[in-house]
């Protein structure tokens, strides 16, 4: 395989139901090897179908996935081979112990028993399931049954790895075990993460693909996205008398430019409106800082948390209402 | 040159093993889950306590009341019952082989180094096998009792196995066709219902249009000639063709849309 060749591609990618739900609409994403692609958005957003088209669980309506430089379809089974999966929520068949649901996991992949029996037993143990290696596993709590789908997911050796949702439900300490192995792997896999919780997205991942009603709104780089939301938030922090900072305060709340001003003690928070110079606004209220004899002991353009990053993309994606179909056909 | 000829033999082996491997995982759970599920277990259990208990009831009149108890009428008696039970039974242990699995289980199997013709085949064949299986030893054990305890000189051995494998045959039609409307329904319940409508339609569509020879009719009045010996073995083989021929072309079309349809 070429060097260059993306690990995930898709194209237009698009998934309409019965013609009556558009689940995934004209996704086009490329994730290169090495990669931690986090994959956030709403419930109902179209992560999941996402997921399932890449694996060739589902076909597309339009558009097209490549996975290893080479078409995803429900029978490429060699392409699966080199695909580990974690299910949202994990479905095991009856009456079997790990042992057994492993070996049979190894099978499916094609794995020898010479392969597959100590790698099962290695992942058993490593996932701290080896004392229970010979119940049922029906027996088993949410979080067992998670490290169990983590260890099938691994049997295969997988060059890249799709989980979806991997912490959803287990307790902090699994959480933290859980993040720190997807660290581990990234040194030598692909990953692609589903996740609710913005903040193990913003721990492990390198990327990240905002999804908004089936609809690709941000894909790049995490310090990008919140680079990209952050230029427009500033803190001042102001000396001078508390008159004429509250002068200062009204005169920058009268600027067109400025979305929202508020003061806290001696430190002044400005938000400016979407469009427009961020240099140009801060000139004029640096103009009024002046005027009215005040002091900056310093600036900081404020830092987002990521969370707060995605909300307000997805807040600027639903605002733009009409406008959304302009900037489609643009991108067509 | 030797060397290079076990390397290439074995890389050849090792394509073939990883090609059928998974097919034969699929297969192997198949047929254990068909075995431990309380369907199939209440199914064969049923079957098998109406069937036993019949020629022991006959046993018991031949033996304390003397009225004399033909094995191949009774054989003949069991397996026209069959027929007509049969089918229903088939299809319920049939409808959910892959339906009852969509979106759960299945994406857990299908998300791995398997493709659509090998988990269809697996399921299908695994199915097949447990039904079949359960049913043949059922068939045998009843044949058995029967040449023990009841009067046997008509009972025609391979006469006997001709009807238990025309009987299997027609059921494993029947099976495949459950199983291809699971393939291609979302739902366990609709594939139950369709399956059981389409069956019981084309049976009474075979026996007006006299088409085939597998009707229920002409397997009815042909069981009792079978058991005692008195048979046509081409027309045996050509009902037995005519059954596998509707299985696979079922079973054919279920592949094929399997293969392309979400799951």
């Amino acid at each position: 395989m070429a060097e260059d060749v993306a690990i995930v591609e898709t194209q237009h990618l698009t998934k309409i139901y019965h013609n009556r739900r558009i689940a995934l609409n004209d996704v086009t994403l490329e994730l290169p090897a090495g990669a931690v692609l986090g994959l956030v958005g709403p419930n109902g957003a179209g992560k999941t179908t996402l997921l399932r088209l890449l694996l060739g669980l589902q076909r597309p309506t339009a558009g097209w996935v490549k996975v290893f430089g080479q078409y995803m379809t429900p029978n490429a089974a060699h392409l699966r081979r080199r695909i580990g999966y974690i299910p949202a929520q994990p479905q095991f068949p009856k009456g079997l112990t790990p042992i057994a649901y492993l070996d049979y996991m190894g099978r499916l992949f094609g794995l020898s028993r010479q392969e597959r029996k100590p790698r099962l037993a290695a992942l058993l143990r490593a996932v701290e399931l080896l004392d229970v290696s010979g119940e049922p596993i029906a027996g088993f709590s949410h979080g067992m049954t998670v490290r169990l789908a983590l260890a099938a997911s691994l049997i295969n050796d997988p060059e890249l790895l799709i989980w979806d949702e991997p912490t959803h439900g287990l307790d902090p300490e699994a959480r933290r075990s859980m993040l720190e192995l997807i660290k581990n792997l990234s040194q030598q896999k692909t990953l692609i993460v589903s996740s609710h919780n913005l903040s193990d997205v913003d721990e492990v991942c390198t990327q990240v693909a905002v999804l908004s009603e089936g609809h690709l709104i941000y894909s790049g780089s995490l310090q990008e996205l919140r680079g990209k939301m952050r230029g427009r938030h500033f803190e001042l922090e102001l000396d001078g008398e508390q008159k004429a900072i509250a002068k200062v305060l009204q005169t920058v709340r009268g600027l067109a430019e400025v979305k929202q001003a508020q003061l806290r003690q001696r430190r002044l928070d400005i938000v400016l409106q979407d469009n427009g110079l961020a240099s140009s606004a801060l000139a004029s209220v640096f103009m009024a800082l002046a005027d009215n004899k005040v002091d900056v002991l310093s600036l900081r353009s404020a830092g987002q948390p990521t969370e707060q990053a995605f909300l307000q993309l997805v807040e600027q994606e639903e605002a733009r209402g009409f406008a959304r179909a302009w900037s489609y056909r643009e991108a067509a | 040159m030797v060397s290079a000829t076990v390397s290439a033999t074995r890389s050849v082996l090792s394509a073939l093993r990883w090609r059928w491997l998974p097919f034969a995982a699929v297969l192997g759970m198949e047929w254990r889950q068909t075995w431990r599920s309380w369907i199939f277990r209440v199914g064969t259990l049923l079957l098998a306590a109406l069937a036993l208990g019949y020629v022991l009831h006959r046993a018991a009149i031949y033996h304390q009341a003397g009225i004399v108890q033909s094995a191949s009428s009774i054989l003949a008696e069991l397996w026209q019952a069959s027929l007509v039970i049969g089918p229903t039974l088939m299809i319920i242990l049939s409808a959910g082989t892959i339906a009852s699995e969509r979106g759960t289980l299945a994406d857990s199997v299908l998300s791995r180094g398997i493709s659509r013709y090998a988990y269809f085949l697996g399921k299908w064949l695994g199915r097949l096998a447990a039904l079949l299986g359960g049913l043949l030893l059922l068939g045998l054990l009843v044949w058995f009792l029967a040449y023990v305890l009841l009067r046997h000189e008509d009972l025609s051995f391979l006469g006997t196995l001709w009807a238990l494998a025309l009987l299997l045959s027609v059921l494993a039609a029947i099976a495949t066709i459950g199983v291809f409307f699971s393939a291609i329904c979302p739902s366990t319940a609709l594939a139950l219902m369709l399956a059981w409508v389409i069956v019981h339609s084309a049976g009474a569509l075979l026996w007006l249009s006299g088409l085939t020879p597998i009707h229920p009719q002409a397997l009815w009045t042909w069981f009792p000639f079978l058991i005692r010996g008195q048979y046509d073995a081409w027309a045996v083989v050509r009902a037995l063709g005519w059954a596998w021929l509707i299985a696979s072309s079922a079973a054919l079309l279920a592949v094929v849309h399997f293969s392309r349809c979400d799951l």
